[in-house]
């Protein structure tokens, strides 16, 4: 799959002129942005640029962090920004779902993984042996034991929920994850093996990604397209190799020379 | 295609996976132990009071006025009260009188207020506002002068009793209830749950509600003490139980005015409330360590 999408292609997210404030307070301004099957588009920027507020706006989830959501998100046709729940449902867990940055808060304490599985399945009208083979074929494809269901998330490391979330989002067949900083949590070799799984799932699988990230390393290995943000803006989109190698504005170059290089004393 | 066996995927006790995880993390509990063993001797004894009290009549209305105010002795362990009725007896009996006014309370009071308040923390809005301001109206009466209006207006009687305590205590529930349902509504897996497409009403009773559920317990087991408190309050007032039913709090009433020339008329009741208070409280405390779902089965 490659990073542009032939231009008669439909999008399957369509953002246009999304503001996300609180209060008066302007957190996030996305003019335009539109998701392609198979591609992997990257938000970055520093801590508080508005990032995981336009992904939780994108998801339709931005109301219930207190939020107040305009303009419009359409994933498969359904504006995300005044659908109502019953709309929502069919759009989560179907269309998209979300990969957070802690998997193991992301999950439920007080539920087996199993039983979260089994549940999120049912809700979309997959049931009994499918749900068992599909789950099967999930937690292979992650390479998780089958034992894992059995167990509570404290009970397994934050590699093994992590991919337990994936597994989640490959078993309902989502077309699209939005990933919140998906391997901020994780020490660095089990950040390797999620992002190589996430980009195998991508290719194999043709789902998107929106992906949230302040590694520009992490996101030089996935994106197909960045979108820089500042402060709630766009300073900068384009595709990866634009942007990483002639990024335009001044903010992108502050943020490629922040980036660490192994060795370097100052 | 890997087909994963039923069993494997959701162990059959995953359906009260609530009650596993309690029980797995329950071994090694002292003080739940402790309290849950003092709690099971009263519901034992209370349970089998016509076969281990001497005078089951007296729980009754049998009154014997020449054995009246008898010091505890061989025959009459707790001693005997105005007409003559053996204590012990009464206090075996009031167990019962106490426990189901104890579990009738808080069971309606339960289901109501954690209802209420869940779907209310979890939905917020309008939803949210409209449960909060009524029960801000039953909050805004006296707890005890709102159930001995009640009572008053109503025939008194242990049932009156029970409504009448169930009334002003189930809105303290749906508040305990709402906030924290509105603080697990904004963490982490609450927008995994929303993103999966997870409706509503599995959200709520699914994952808010057992996750609300440690500081409901806790909270169950102090007003436990004060509910046989109250409804003791009830009965000294003459708006609760009603002579000839052993219940502790008439019991003490009745005994209150001889204290210093027949103390063990309302000592021993009173011991009851206190024991029984107690050790609901322990299991309480016991419970709220062992659900902290931080905790490993195994620390």
């Amino acid at each position: 799959m490659t990073a542009q999408a032939a231009p008669t292609a439909r999008p399957l997210i369509s953002v246009r002129d999304m503001r996300v404030t609180y209060g008066d307070r302007l957190v996030s301004h996305l003019p335009e942005l539109d998701v392609y099957e198979g591609e992997c588009v990257a938000l970055v920027g520093e801590s508080g640029s508005g990032k995981t507020s336009a992904l939780l706006a994108i998801l339709g989830l931005g109301d219930f962090s207190g939020a107040h959501v305009a303009g419009s998100v359409l994933i498969n046709g359904v504006n995300v920004v005044d659908a109502t729940q019953a709309q929502l449902r069919r759009v989560h867990g179907t269309a998209i779902t979300l990969v957070s940055q802690s998997p193991q808060a992301a999950l439920n304490p007080t539920m087996r993984l199993g039983r979260l599985a089994k549940l999120a399945l049912k809700q979309h009208g997959v049931r009994g042996r499918e749900a068992n083979a599909r789950i099967g074929d999930a937690l292979s494809r992650v390479v998780l034991p089958n034992e894992i269901l059995k167990r509570y998330p404290h009970e397994v490391s934050g590699g093994q929920a992590q991919r337990f979330c994936i597994a989640l989002a490959v078993a309902l067949q989502v077309q699209c994850i939005a990933a919140d900083e998906p391997t901020s949590a994780l020490d660095v070799t089990v950040q390797a093996e999620i992002l190589r799984l996430l980009d195998e799932l991508r290719r194999e699988r043709n789902m998107a990604m929106v992906l949230v990230s302040h590694d520009l390393a992490l996101v030089s290995t996935l994106a197909d397209r960045i979108v820089v943000m500042k402060d709630g803006e766009v300073v900068e989109i384009g595709s990866r190799d634009e942007v990483l190698h002639s990024p335009k504005a001044d903010y992108t170059r502050e943020l490629l020379a922040a980036v660490p290089v192994l060795g370097a004393t100052s | 295609m890997t087909i994963i066996p039923p069993e494997e995927l959701v162990p059959n006790d995953e359906r009260f996976a609530f009650l596993t995880l309690a029980r797995g993390r329950l071994r090694g509990q002292k003080l739940f132990a402790a309290g849950a063993i003092v709690l099971l001797i009263i519901i034992v004894m209370a349970l089998l009071a016509p076969w281990i009290t001497p005078y089951p009549q007296d729980a009754q209305g049998g009154v014997d006025p020449v054995n009246s105010l008898l010091a505890p002795n061989g025959q009459h362990w707790f001693g005997t009260d105005q007409v003559g009725r053996d204590v012990y007896t009464r206090v075996v009996f009031g167990a019962r009188t106490s426990l189901f006014i104890v579990f009738s309370v808080l069971s309606l009071s339960v289901l109501i207020g954690v209802t209420l308040g869940v779907i209310a923390g979890y939905a917020g809005g309008w939803i949210r506002d409209v449960v909060m301001r009524v029960t801000d109206v039953f909050l805004a009466f006296p707890a005890l002068l709102l159930s001995l209006a009640l009572c008053i207006v109503l025939q008194p009687d242990l049932k009156t009793a029970i409504l009448a305590i169930t009334v002003t205590w189930w809105p303290w529930y749906t508040r305990l209830a709402a906030g924290v349902a509105a603080s697990i509504s904004g963490r982490a897996y609450m927008d995994a749950v929303r993103a999966l497409g997870i409706s509503p009403a599995r959200a709520v009773f699914r994952h808010v509600l057992p996750n609300s559920l440690t500081p409901v317990i806790v909270q169950l087991s102090l007003d436990a003490g004060g509910i046989i408190l109250t409804a003791a309050a009830l009965s000294f007032l003459g708006l609760g139980a009603q002579e000839p039913t052993a219940e502790w709090g008439l019991m003490v009433a009745q005994g209150q005015d001889l204290f210093t020339t027949a103390y063990w008329v309302a000592l021993f009741p009173g011991l009851a409330i206190l024991v029984a208070a107690f050790a609901f409280n322990m299991l309480g405390e016991g419970m709220r360590t062992a659900l902290d779902p931080r905790r490993g089965f195994t620390s």
